[in-house]
């Protein structure tokens, strides 16, 4: 569901995950080489206030030596990638206001390394928009038809944003998402967002983007125009198998072209803690063919807080955020 | 610096307290003796909320933390029994519609976003016991188990579900 609340026995609780990225890899023809993917910590610090008051913050510091966010390469970062206080007037009905994950697609709002199946995160949940917004949000799940509906609904105002130096931003945006559970564990989602964005100078024309392994410069360029993204994302598990997609299409009427992409990937048990993990994305910035990703990989989960990852990445157009190799991460959720 | 996290990673990985970390080991969140047949729920509330009987989907609402308030305002405040016990497989698998394993994932994911699972209790007693004294309380315990006690005026019954004869 979009935006869960926060629930919390306690007034304060404190957690956070980690998580340590290694790779083999080849980019734009240079030899395969190791290299420390990524290496972030993050802390998680909630609670609830009389049942109805609640507070989420969560503060990163990673460093990366490749990139994995739209111009983040070889840097290092302390952020506050979430902070807000919430309060819900019904279950239908929650405010939201602060800095908060932008509910486009499931992986999203999901994303820390514990909880996903690969190391390398699709083009398709992070490259057209921005992973954070500062703004109000409206949020709640009903029941419609005997089946849960959530929604969620934002304003990221001009003005609030303090744009990371390396990543992209909102400069304003408007947008919703709401998710259908058709049956107990399977959900359809629809998310739509129009804003005006702000990156690192060098990935402004995505056509022209890191695709082809160039380096960034300083600064940071301004959308001329306005954009509207709309996603569509499904997520099914049934006895330890899941299959999940998204995909996004991104329409501009400034100087940027579009851009559009799609995955679909299966996870099965193989015995044990061991689940196979299979991807397919194909990602098109629409002047350019379309880049298409296939991953193939395996999950053990060896402990009850514990997460080792190891997969294939094959690309035929490799860069420094769709690279083409193998990458192996370990992860801890505490 | 790489040799510091790695060092952090294990230690916390290994050093939380394990009841608010959902488990991440897939299979073994269900290596549980298997329900008796003959097993059947029955879903108790503290007696002032709510009335008459509740259907599945709302019970699952509850138990998964989308339905936090009754329609009174008063917080919902659902228990479960231990992940290893048979009878919570079969609560989840009847009532909840998901098995335990499937469900993991589900409470991982909100892990991430502030929401710990409903708290544990280790017997039905305790169960029964919570229901009783909360106010805003719900939990499950076995059809045979009902059998057994004498509910106090302030718990009802608000669904059954297996013991041969499904839903009754």
């Amino acid at each position: 569901m979009p935006s869960p609340a926060v629930s919390s026995p306690r007034p304060f609780h404190l957690g956070g995950y980690g998580s340590l990225g290694l790779g083999y890899s080849r980019v734009a023809g240079e030899a395969e080489a190791f290299d420390l993917t990524e290496a972030t910590a993050a802390l998680l610090f909630s609670g609830t206030l009389g049942a109805r008051l609640s507070y989420f913050g969560e503060l990163d510091v990673a460093s990366r030596g490749s990139e994995n966010w739209t111009g983040r390469q070889d840097d290092q970062t302390l952020e506050v990638e979430r902070l807000y206080v919430e309060y819900s007037f019904s279950d239908a009905f929650r405010v939201r206001g602060g800095r908060f994950l932008t509910p486009i697609g499931q992986w999203n709002e999901n994303h820390a390394e514990p909880l996903t199946w690969t190391t390398l995160r699709p083009l398709t949940t992070y490259r057209p928009f921005a992973k954070s917004s500062t703004g109000l949000m409206v949020a709640g799940e009903m029941t419609v038809l005997g089946r849960g509906l959530g929604y969620a609904a934002y304003v990221a105002p001009p003005g609030l944003e303090e744009t990371p130096s390396e990543e992209n931003a909102f400069l304003n945006a408007a947008g919703a998402r709401m998710a259908l559970e058709v049956v107990p564990g399977t959900f359809v989602g629809l998310s739509s967002v129009a804003f005006k964005g702000s990156r690192p100078r060098g990935v402004v024309a995505d056509g022209e983007d890191d695709f082809e392994g160039e380096d960034h410069g300083e600064g940071r360029e301004e959308d001329e125009g306005e954009r509207a993204l709309l996603g569509v994302d499904f997520l099914t598990r049934i006895r330890g198998m899941e299959v999940s997609g998204e995909g996004v299409w991104l329409a501009s009427s400034g100087v940027e072209p579009a851009q559009r992409g799609a995955f679909l990937q299966g996870v099965i048990p193989l015995g044990g803690s061991v689940f196979g993990v299979v991807r397919v994305e194909g990602f098109d910035a629409v002047d350019k063919a379309t880049l298409w990703t296939y991953t193939v990989g395996a999950t053990w989960r060896l402990h009850r807080r514990l997460v080792l990852k190891g997969e294939r990445h094959i690309t035929h157009r490799s860069s420094s955020s769709v690279p083409d190799g193998w990458f192996f991460s370990i992860s801890s959720l505490f | 610096m790489v040799l510091l996290h790695l060092v952090a990673l294990l230690i916390g990985a290994l050093s939380s307290s394990d009841s608010e970390i959902p488990d991440l080991g897939g299979e073994r969140s269900v290596q549980v003796a298997a329900p008796q047949d003959s097993a059947g729920v029955a879903v108790l509330v503290h007696g002032e909320e709510e009335s008459g009987h509740l259907d599945p989907s709302q019970i699952r609402r509850i138990f998964l933390l989308r339905q936090r308030f009754w329609s009174d305002g008063t917080p919902v405040a659902p228990v479960n029994l231990p992940a290893a016990s048979p009878l919570r497989e079969t609560f989840s698998r009847l009532v909840l519609g998901q098995s335990a394993r499937d469900l993991a994932e589900y409470w991982k994911d909100l892990y991430f976003h502030g929401t710990q699972p409903p708290p544990v209790l280790d017997s039905e007693e305790a169960v029964l016991l919570y229901v009783t004294r909360t106010r805003g309380g719900i939990g499950y315990v076995s059809l045979s188990f009902l059998s057994r006690v004498s509910l106090p005026s302030s718990v009802r019954v608000v669904g059954e579900w297996g013991g041969g004869d499904g839903q009754s």
